[in-house]
């Protein structure tokens, strides 16, 4: 039973998304993010919604879409059948951290950051739940592939976002510039293969930060794993 | 057949799935299943013909989703699928009395304020669509599906506007009686029976038994007729399969019929035969229609607020008297207005009375933007206080839900000017007992005032429970006698007319000393001659508490259980009146104290001058929380504490300045945006909140902000410094245009751009003229421009 859930949200993770610190956390910043993220926990009602669809390379079989680019298509590899997921955090939170950003804005931008790291907790559960499902059946799942990642269209969001019907299933919509609302939300694609995969390589390149990330631009990493 | 006749009291059936019959003919997903009555109109004409041969009294034309937004890039206009729609099923239906209904369901695009679909553009949209729809011959309109009650109220507002169609609405909602967005059962119902709607009720999401609780709840809430379209049950998680068979599905619905619900019909995953089992098993069930008594009250989307007690009205958003309040008008800081409806939120106010009625100022435009912003943060009820006509109906237009209009009087011009605005939008109407010839003397004549206006109200077709009657509180020292004269007004108007009552409390200590203790007798009174409405400052927790006294003795706090958890854990919490001995306003600043800035400002404006605390103490201050930032020693958690810590120091001087009457202290004007298509504006809002610190007057324009707005701002304002924020690679070309308008403009300025994305060499591709890498540099940057 694939159940949308936020299972932890790591403090030391919602502090990279709000660019540091990592280090010598002072206890009253420490308290602040775990308090937030305890608030947001029993704020959201996490929406997920999932279909598996034969794949003929890189095209959906039943439906009009075929996904573009070369890192996709290494992603697909040997894949015959592919799983696209959607999920999101809700509303709710958005309301949440909109309400703060007028009391108090630094806890609007904590807010904003552990909700950033509940929907990615949320996406590995689901991964690793597929995952279960997927290896009982005798076949392998890869990552998860957003549309943003390589080579990927962004654009694709909104085909994703039609193929499963999210709007009506979860609530989910996609804006003219490509942009899923409610904000904390998340699409990709994985493949089922009958061979075992391994994961992506971890670093900068494949982190879903990789654009926005204030610790690399400063110069370093976050040394995540 | 007609519609409006038949749902008084017979049943009508409504028919299945669309959707889902397509697909299994064979429609591709991604496919637009609407244009498929132009390239197989034979298959959909035949799942029409199935569902008239099963029974259905009406049919939904293949229009589900047959607006501008879904069908651009298509090649086929709106107009053209609506109308070719229709004729199929008007052709399906030929020779029988089935009706065709126009299907319309949501846009597709999220609105305002989470979204960025305007209100305003969502009902051109659905403008396009009811008029073709009606052009082509529909016999009504349902709007299906929708889970944003703002959505709906766009949607029933251009078809009561454009169309005379008869108006069906369903709306889809969770287990947890909620939608996605947060609606309420009440809700929709308070707010869709004030559009005029002619019947209301639930599609989708659920099968029968679980929508059966929400239409027990909804039938308390309102007398229309009530839809119930369910899905074939549940699917199963692991096939996404509907599992249901038809006669499970009727024999789920037979219960309804107890309820005296008679329009049914199914949603996805049904098929003819479950519309044909829906017939079999209520053909020989006489439709019923039990008494139940219903629940009235007001509401915003997510928060209905019951009119059965006494309910509290802040009236702290109003610019009478407030200097500081004006300023914030003048300078449409609608941040001001905000902290102070989540002040009176926090106290415990039920309802916000909001009123900017300014000389000078564009009412009608605040009004709409004033509304906006408060609903999109706080989700309490609003009460619009205004007597101007455009901005009475700017208010009530773009409100989420069901309001009170604030105020009309006696006077025959001013009943027929307000009460038809107040009915269109379905609001309650406050009247004041006073008319043309001045204000009542006798508690006699405001009763008969009283009465005039519920007459008035009634004869335009607003319902009773929403007349509430001010009976006016004059000043007890100025006019001694009408103290009691009001409370006599009272008492006759809630127990003779059997009206609810409101009164601003606050006048009636006007000019006395320690005026909150009459303010306090008089509110006591007021509320045991039956006042159930008391306009006061939330913020006077006096007041308050008064309220939860009363609330125990008239039996509304049910076990005194409100009382208790207010008062028994009570410690003298006495707000600090002066600082600890040894802080300053430099470490106060740095350690993001808040309230001790304030106070610290508070004693050094005895000695010091506005201008000396600010450049010698605030703004090294924060110079030195910046440093620290950029070496890394603290982050931007603290850096945003200090900032609003040292806001606090910047409202006390605003004040002092202005009681002071001198000049507005402001090193120039800075516009902040977040360009056209993003939605992201923390980063945005962080800058804001330090330049403000460091004396600069930011207009902030918000988010998704069209360039045309930002160059009109920028000229009107005459601003020199615009800030432009995006997260996202696919809205950085908006700010590029927002660059290149303002070069074409020729208006003389420079553009400063910021957001995760942006790397300086970007900003110089697109034309800007400084990149700031955080909030500390974009202050750097002010100083360097504007000084």
């Amino acid at each position: 039973m694939l159940t949308p859930r936020i299972t932890a949200i790591n403090p030391i993770e919602v502090l990279r998304y709000l660019g540091g610190p990592l280090t010598d956390i002072p206890d009253a910043l420490l308290q602040t993010v775990q308090q937030t993220a305890t608030e947001l926990q029993s704020t959201a009602r996490p929406k997920a919604v999932w279909r598996i669809f034969s794949l003929d390379g890189t095209a959906l079989l039943g439906t009009t879409l075929s996904l573009s680019g070369v890192d996709i298509q290494r992603h697909l590899t040997d894949c015959t059948k592919g799983v696209l997921m959607a999920a999101t955090l809700g509303a709710d939170v958005e309301r949440l951290i909109m309400h703060a950003q007028v009391s108090d804005l630094s806890k609007a931008l904590i807010l904003d950051s552990c909700a950033s790291a509940a929907i990615e907790n949320i996406c590995d559960n689901l991964e690793a739940d597929l995952r279960t499902q997927v290896e009982a059946d005798g076949f392998f799942l890869t990552d998860r592939f957003s549309p943003g990642y390589g080579d990927l269209p962004l654009a694709l969001q909104s085909d994703f976002c039609t193929l499963l019907n999210t709007q009506r299933q979860i609530g989910l919509t996609v804006s003219q510039s490509n942009i899923l609302i409610p904000r904390k939300s998340v699409t990709a694609i994985l493949g089922i293969s009958n061979h075992p995969r391994t994961t992506r390589s971890s670093g900068c390149q494949n982190c879903n930060l990789f654009e926005t990330c204030q610790i690399r631009k400063s110069g370093t990493t976050c040394q995540a794993d | 057949m007609n519609v409006r006749e038949t749902i008084q009291s017979g049943y009508l059936f409504l028919d299945g799935a669309m959707g889902t019959q397509l697909q299994a003919a064979g429609l591709k997903l991604g496919e637009r299943p609407e244009l498929l009555c132009f390239t197989d109109p034979e298959t959909v004409t035949a799942i029409h013909r199935s569902y008239i041969a099963a029974g259905s009294n009406v049919i939904y034309a293949n229009t589900f989703q047959a607006n501008g937004h879904k069908l651009s890039g298509t090649g086929y206009s709106v107009s053209k699928v609506v109308t070719k729609a229709i004729a199929l099923a008007r052709s399906a239906a030929e020779g029988t009395d089935t009706m065709v209904a126009f299907d319309c369901g949501p846009i597709g695009k999220l609105l305002e304020p989470l979204g960025t679909l305007r209100f305003d553009e969502a009902y051109d949209l659905y403008r396009e669509m009811v008029t073709a729809a009606q052009e082509a011959g529909a016999d009504l309109i349902v709007f299906e599906t929708f889970t944003d009650l703002y959505d709906m109220k766009a949607a029933v507002l251009a078809a009561k506007e454009h169309t005379s169609l008869p108006i069906l609405c369903t709306m889809s909602f969770e287990e947890n009686r909620r939608t996605f967005t947060g609606c309420t059962v009440p809700a929709m119902a308070l707010t869709l029976e004030g559009l005029g709607v002619d019947a209301l009720g639930f599609n989708c999401s659920l099968g029968p038994e679980e929508i059966f609780p929400l239409a027990q709840e909804l039938v308390q809430w309102t007398s229309l007729p009530i839809v119930i379209k369910p899905n074939a049950g549940l699917p199963d998680p692991a096939t996404n399969l509907y599992t249901i068979t038809p006669e499970e599905f009727a024999r789920q619905l037979v219960p309804y019929t107890q309820l005296g619900i008679r329009i049914l019909g199914g949603c996805c995953g049904t098929s003819p035969g479950f519309i044909r089992a829906l017939r079999d098993q209520l053909g020989t069930i006489p439709p019923e229609a039990p008494t139940i008594s219903k629940r009235h009250g007001v509401c915003s989307a997510s928060q209905v607020v019951e009119l059965n007690g006494v309910r509290v009205l802040g009236e702290r958003i109003n610019p009478t008297g407030k200097k500081r309040f004006q300023q914030a008008l003048r300078e449409h800081d609608l941040d001001y207005l905000l902290n102070q409806g989540i002040a009176q939120q926090d106290a415990g106010a039920d309802i916000l009375d909001v009123n900017v009625g300014l000389p000078g100022i564009d009412e009608p435009t605040m009004m709409a933007d004033a509304v906006k912003a408060i609903q999109a943060v706080i989700p309490l009820p609003l009460q619009i206080d205004s007597t101007d006509p455009a901005a009475v109906e700017a208010g009530l237009r773009y409100y989420n839900g069901k309001a009170i209009l604030n105020s009309v009087n006696g006077k025959q011009e001013i009943l027929d000017t307000i009460l038809p605005i107040v009915k269109k939008y379905g609001a309650a109407v406050v009247g004041l007992t006073m008319d043309e010839t001045g204000l009542p003397q006798t508690a006699q004549q405001r009763v008969e005032l009283a009465q005039r206006i519920l007459t008035a109200a009634q004869g335009y077709g607003i319902p009773k429970e929403d007349v509430f009657i001010d009976c006016l509180t004059l000043t007890v020292s100025a006019q001694q006698e009408q103290a009691r004269e009001t409370l006599e007004a009272v008492h006759r108007v809630t127990h003779e007319l059997g009206l609810h009552t409101m009164l601003g409390i606050s006048n009636i200590s006007f000019g006395l000393p320690e005026r909150i203790r009459i303010t306090e007798s008089f509110l006591t009174q007021a509320l045991y001659c039956g006042l159930d409405l008391p306009i006061v400052n939330p913020n006077q927790r006096q007041i308050m508490d008064a309220i939860a006294c009363y609330r125990v003795l008239s039996g509304e706090d049910r076990d005194s259980a409100a009382y208790i958890h207010r008062f028994a854990n009570a410690e003298p919490a006495a707000a600090p009146t002066s600082a600890p001995a040894k802080l300053d306003l430099e470490t106060a600043v740095a350690k993001g104290l808040k309230s001790e800035c304030a106070l610290l400002t508070t004693q050094l404006l005895e000695t010091k001058d506005p201008l000396e605390i600010i450049n010698t103490l605030l703004i090294p201050a924060l110079d030195l929380v910046g440093k620290r930032y950029e070496s890394g020693e603290i982050f931007l958690p603290q850096l945003i504490n200090s900032a609003t810590a040292s806001s606090e120091a910047f409202e006390v001087i605003k004040a002092h300045i202005l009681e002071n009457g001198s000049e507005q202290f402001s090193k120039g004007k800075i516009i902040l945006a977040t360009v056209q298509g993003d939605i992201h504006d923390i980063g945005k809002n962080i800058v804001k909140v330090i330049l403000e610190n460091y004396g600069y007057q930011v207009i902030d324009l918000g988010r998704d902000v069209p360039p045309e707005k930002v160059v009109e701002t920028a000229v009107s304002e005459n601003v020199s410094l615009i800030g432009l924020s995006a997260l996202m690679t696919t809205t950085v070309p908006s700010m590029a245009s927002t660059i290149q308008a303002l070069h074409a403009s020729g208006h003389p300025c420079k553009t400063l751009v910021g957001g995760a994305v942006l790397t300086p060499e970007y900003a110089l591709e697109i034309g800007a003229d400084y990149y700031a890498k955080d909030a500390k540099q974009s202050a750097d940057i002010a100083k360097e421009v504007l000084g």
